[in-house]
């Protein structure tokens, strides 16, 4: 990890971090990344990623400056995470007035592409599966959805909450499978990256 | 554990709650690996609102502003469209293949048919029913208990198919999954299919007992483990 000016913490401070948050083992060090990400996506910024690398080296760092006494871990790192958001909307605020206005619509080929890799994405899902998502995210809206996916959730004898989680998570396979077929068949398509 | 429904996960993601009770669902997201989840689920579902029109003006101009200001939001947005028009017609698309499936046996000659008709009736009638097979999602570090009424009940040989979250553990090349249960119930193996959310793991060939089962997903980096209670019917 480096901190915000590219320095990199030393192995004490990452130490004292990861024992302070509960998080010995990488894996729930990279679970509290993944939320610090969808935080700041949350809050409408951009490079998540970036954001929350920059919380945990502030937190590790001011831990190791023995400045925190809280006995809460993730409230403190909240009072971190909402410092840096705060610093990262006045900046976004004049990056979005400059960028707003020129927000392009996708190029037919590419949403031809898409559906086409999702079209493959699906097949490589078990039937129920299959039928779970596509039956959960069919197009409707109002009462007639809430309806629908409730009778869903019967039929599968769970609640709509697990039903929802259910379908989530087959959808953010469908759309990391997508990505990689994208990126196989349209090597210089457009990115995420450079927000 | 804070609650969170569609309309208090739509005005956070929107920047619509007051301060006290963003704060208060910012809190259970960085705290409750279930919250973030449930809460990313809902932004998925704000995305498809968007794409029905079923935003008022204002949460559409506010959606606009917060997510389609970003190259990442605006290809969320593209995927959540091809989602949508591919779910249109699941149905129709799944019988067609079964036609012409159909058709393409048709095509051949009678008594071809009429052999492949009588082997296939042979081959069912000699068959025992097979146990259906048993679906269940499993998170980690978490008991799905039958006391909640989420236990899974199965026939002593169904095939059971776990879906293990990996919630926002790193994906892995290499699964080892071990089952253990009660009276010394011990199964392991591979996944049959694993990604960067999810590895599916199919448990079959088993005799099930009733009582609590650990399931333990293992790579060269992690641990995670899952419990479930399983009913015999």
């Amino acid at each position: 990890m480096t901190g915000p000016a590219g320095v990199a913490l030393e192995g004490h401070q990452l130490e004292r971090l990861l024992s302070f948050l509960g998080a010995a083992d990488p894996g729930s060090y990279r679970r509290i990344h993944a939320r610090l990400e969808s935080f700041f996506r949350w809050k409408g910024l951009g490079d998540g990623a970036r954001l929350a690398d920059e919380t945990l080296d502030r937190a590790a760092r001011r831990l190791a400056d023995d400045e925190v006494r809280t006995q809460a871990p993730m409230a403190f790192l909240l009072g971190v995470a909402r410092f840096v958001a705060m610093e990262a909307q006045r900046k976004e605020a004049q990056r979005r007035t400059a960028e707003q206005s020129a927000t392009p619509e996708p190029p037919d080929e590419r949403v031809e592409a898409e559906v086409t890799a999702l079209e493959g994405c699906l097949e490589g899902l078990l039937p129920a599966e299959r039928t779970l998502v596509l039956t959960y995210y069919r197009e409707g809206s109002g009462r007639a959805r809430i309806e629908s996916r409730q009778k869903q959730a019967d039929s599968l004898g769970i609640g709509l909450n697990a039903l929802r989680i259910r379908a989530f998570r087959l959808r953010e396979r469908l759309e990391q499978c997508v990505t990689a077929k994208l990126a196989e068949t349209h090597p210089s398509a457009p990115s995420q990256e450079g927000e | 554990m804070t609650t969170v429904d569609a309309e208090r996960a739509f005005a956070y993601l929107l920047g619509e709650l007051s301060e006290a009770d963003a704060s208060a669902v910012d809190e259970a997201v960085l705290a409750q690996p279930e919250t973030h989840e449930l809460v990313s689920a809902f932004e998925a579902e704000l995305f498809d609102a968007y794409l029905d029109q079923s935003l008022p003006n204002e949460r559409r101009a506010r959606f606009e502003q917060r997510f389609l200001s970003t190259a990442a939001g605006r290809e969320r947005l593209q995927r959540a469209r091809a989602l949508r028009q591919v779910a249109a017609q699941p149905v129709a698309a799944a019988q067609a293949s079964w036609w012409q499936r159909l058709s393409s046996v048709l095509t051949m000659p009678r008594l071809a048919v009429g052999a492949l008709v009588a082997a296939a009736l042979a081959f069912v009638v000699a068959q025992p029913p097979p146990a259906s097979e048993v679906s269940v999602s499993l998170r980690p570090d978490t008991v799905r208990a039958a006391d909640a009424a989420r236990g899974v009940t199965v026939a002593a040989a169904s095939p059971v198919v776990f879906e293990l979250a990996l919630d926002d553990a790193p994906a892995a090349s290499e699964w080892k999954v071990a089952v253990t249960g009660p009276g010394g119930f011990s199964w392991s193996g591979a996944p049959v299919r694993s990604d960067a959310v999810a590895v599916v793991v199919k448990v079959s060939g088993v005799s099930w007992v009733s009582g609590r089962y650990r399931v333990s997903l293992q790579s060269a980096a992690d641990v995670l483990t899952y419990e479930v209670d399983v009913t015999v019917r």
